[in-house]
């Protein structure tokens, strides 16, 4: 074994132990870049001709738990899901409660009060005006709270299409990443940097959709969703906004060549929830009492008479919560059984009394109780997602946690590696100009 | 377990946030004294409190309209009351006139008597109260008791008792209708005084014996319109008593389910507030030190 054979061992351990020092100096850089996983040097021992031969650079490796990090990116989706809904559900409690009163309800009191005194007092002018603003203070609450809903799913459209929209990127972000890592890795390297950019995305993407990310054996990147593909490779089949309309209400949905594509986690799932299920059956509850409500005053207001002699009118005009008004004067309003006496109340007193007898739905709930009964399942909505998404987070932190247990730079690490990596630098220098003295005392001798 | 500094910092960001996200509930809980304000905080509180405050508001109705319908059956009972006096007057009237020792003469004075009472109860037969006529039934515009020149005392009201509610279920009339107490244009008090002013103009010892007769009856009459006036004032004192209690009784459930344990919640707070500081400080004692402080 020649002494220029030993300068090469030499040679290769200043270039691993500065490759090392550069991949220290490359995981202090990144430690707060999101998805960064910090990268170790793999150095074999080497032998040339059954010699020693030092060391040489295997390659830059990256420290990934694989497993850990679907695991991550599924519980992901659902805390997006959760999050979503508890988003929306806690705007939606704001439409039912102000500062723990049902303010419908008090208006839905106030307005029977009014019936009492006008029935006290049946020729009182104030009385019957008084009856008349509480009627359009009534209908105005109950119209307000349905714009509410439906702005709500509106918004949320809003949303999705954003959503969508971004989701749509980051395919085509994936798909094009694809081809890089292709062109990098065609040699044998590992392109570390992109790879930790294609989790990012994908962890990005979680958050939004239930995606899973595999790669099979010929190193081909498949994303897909609830079995359909979404990315193969250097492929991106994109999401297509669908617009629909249900209910009256415009509705859009993700799909592909006309299918609707099956979103069952992530933010969209979390959305869709709330748009299809939740406000639907509000606004059915909303449209329940207020029809019940029309229906059963004006039935006892029509067999009255009113200060006009008239009598089958209508109090209120409408027939749900989407056109429930007053139009009539209080001269109009009639509380009187017969004709031959205005001044007689019965029918007042009957109309009042509706606040104890009057039915909504299938239990015959007073309207109150029923109402009451709406604002307590959109409580018990909303407490449900407030509770997953806590506990949800709570998952998605401790698995973080692991994974940065197991990805994240230590700089404690990196400064000891830094010390560790400048000694055995200056070591492999050292034996550089040993090997350097010896060769000259060789070449003395010669000359 | 491996750790990180990244680890460190995310822990105790979260630890901070979340501890400052309590204190924050607990200061509310304290500062509004309320131990909810959202649906979702407590569900099935938001039922009872709906309940209770749903029934706490009609019993509030029900106390007004009691004390509007005290007030009235209150006034009907001092008009009735005055009316009462005014029969016995005219009983002591007819006895006088029904006497042996009567003159023509003093028939002829009595007469003149009668005829002002007449006009005495047509007024207070037509009592109004805040601009109703408390006697018409449920004609409260129409004074009831009308008489044309020359003509008898005729009743233009209805028999109508006019209603309230005071309770869930029961109802209170607050009016006497005038023809239960005086009748109307052929029989009643009014007829009566009639025919007395008739027989006492013209002498007639039968026609006075009649009316005696008869003023003891619209006496009866009056004070069985006295009677149902009183019992429906105690049926609304008893009501307004269970009113009051059931109000008192659904103020404290309502406050049960509504209102902060004031004791408790601060002592949450002071809780909250100490583990806030513990993970502040820790905070700031985690950041500080590093390996770097100790390298050359």
């Amino acid at each position: 074994m020649s002494l220029i054979h030993s300068l090469e061992i030499g040679k290769r351990a200043l270039a691993v132990q500065q490759s090392a020092i550069n991949t220290a100096g490359h995981n202090i850089a990144n430690l707060s870049t999101p998805g960064y996983a910090r990268q170790t040097v793999v150095s074999t021992n080497i032998s040339l001709d059954g010699q020693v031969a030092g060391m040489d650079l295997a390659f830059v490796e990256q420290i990934r738990d694989r497993l850990l990090e679907s695991h991550l990116q599924s519980e992901t989706q659902d805390l997006g899901r959760w999050q979503a809904t508890s988003h929306w559900m806690r705007q939606v409690e704001n439409f039912f409660m102000t500062d723990g009163e049902i303010p419908l309800n008090t208006t839905l009191g106030r307005f029977w009060d009014s019936w009492q005194d006008l029935a006290n007092d049946p020729t009182s002018d104030a009385a019957r005006e008084t009856v008349r603003q509480r009627a359009e203070s009534l209908a105005f609450e109950i119209t307000t709270i349905r714009q509410q809903l439906t702005d709500a799913g509106y918004q949320i459209n809003q949303q999705m299409r954003d959503d969508i929209s971004e989701i749509n990127t980051n395919l085509e972000n994936l798909a094009s990443l694809n081809r890089s890592i292709t062109i990098a890795e065609a040699d044998g390297q590992t392109a570390n940097a992109l790879r930790d950019e294609r989790y990012r995305i994908v962890s990005e993407l979680s958050e939004k959709i239930n995606v899973q990310a595999i790669e099979s054996s010929d190193n081909e990147f498949i994303l897909s969703m609830s079995g359909i593909e979404l990315v193969h490779g250097e492929h991106a089949s994109l999401l297509e906004v669908q617009e629909t309309v249900q209910d009256g209400q415009p509705r859009i949905v993700a799909s592909q060549g006309n299918e609707t594509l099956p979103i069952n986690s992530g933010e969209l799932a979390g959305l869709a929830e709330v748009r299809d299920d939740v406000l639907p059956e509000l606004l059915d509850q909303l449209d329940a009492m207020t029809s019940s409500l029309i229906s059963q005053v004006n039935s006892i207001h029509q067999t009255g008479y009113n200060l006009e002699y008239q009598t089958g009118i209508d109090f209120f005009a409408g027939t749900d919560s989407s056109n429930i008004q007053v139009t009539l004067r209080a001269e109009q309003i009639a509380t009187s059984a017969s004709a031959s006496s205005l001044s007689d109340n019965t029918v007042a007193l009957n109309i009042a009394q509706l606040r104890i007898s009057g039915q909504v739905g299938e239990n015959g709930k007073t309207f109150e109780e029923y109402f009451a009964d709406t604002v307590v399942q959109v409580g018990i909505i909303t407490q449900k997602a407030i509770r997953f998404e806590q506990n949800q987070t709570y998952m998605v932190d401790a698995l973080k946690e692991q994974q940065q247990s197991i990805s994240g730079v230590s700089l404690d690490e990196e400064m000891t590696s830094l010390i560790q990596f400048q000694r055995a630098y200056e070591a492999a220098a050292s034996y550089l100009s040993t090997v350097d003295e010896l060769l000259q005392s060789l070449i003395g001798i010669v000359s | 377990m491996r750790v990180t500094q990244n680890m460190t910092v995310t822990g105790v960001v979260r630890d901070l946030q979340r501890a400052l996200q309590k204190l924050a509930e607990s200061e509310e809980k304290v500062s509004s004294g309320r131990q909810w304000h959202r649906p979702s905080e407590d569900p099935s509180a938001v039922r009872y409190a709906a309940s209770y405050k749903s029934h706490l508001q009609r019993i509030d109705q029900y106390r007004k309209n009691i004390d509007r319908a005290n007030a009235r059956l209150g006034y009907t009972e001092s008009s009735l009351n005055e009316v009462g006096n005014v029969y016995t007057q005219l009983k002591s009237l007819a006895v006088q006139a029904a006497s042996d020792t009567t003159t023509e003469q003093d028939r002829q004075n009595i007469a003149a008597d009668v005829a002002a009472i007449r006009d005495h109860l047509v007024q207070l037969a037509n009592t109004k109260l805040e601009g109703q006529y408390i006697f018409s039934g449920s004609q409260v515009s129409t004074p009831p008791y009308v008489r044309e020149e020359g003509e008898s005392v005729d009743y233009r009201g209805d028999s109508e008792e006019m209603y309230i509610h005071v309770s869930d279920q029961n109802t209170v009339a607050f009016n006497i209708p005038g023809n239960e107490v005086f009748g109307d244009r052929t029989s009643g008090i009014f007829h009566t005084l009639d025919v007395m002013e008739k027989s006492l103009l013209g002498n007639d010892r039968v026609g006075i014996e009649w009316a005696l007769g008869q003023i003891d009856e619209h006496h009866e009459d009056l004070l069985s319109a006295r009677a149902r006036v009183g019992a429906r004032m105690n049926y609304l004192e008893i009501t307004e008593d269970s009113l009051a209690s059931a109000q008192q009784q659904l103020t404290s459930a309502l406050s049960q389910v509504e209102d902060a344990d004031l004791t408790e919640a601060v002592t949450e707070l002071s809780q909250y507030e100490n583990q806030y500081q513990a993970a502040a400080s820790a905070t700031a004692y985690v950041l500080k030190s590093s390996l770097l402080d100790y390298l050359a």
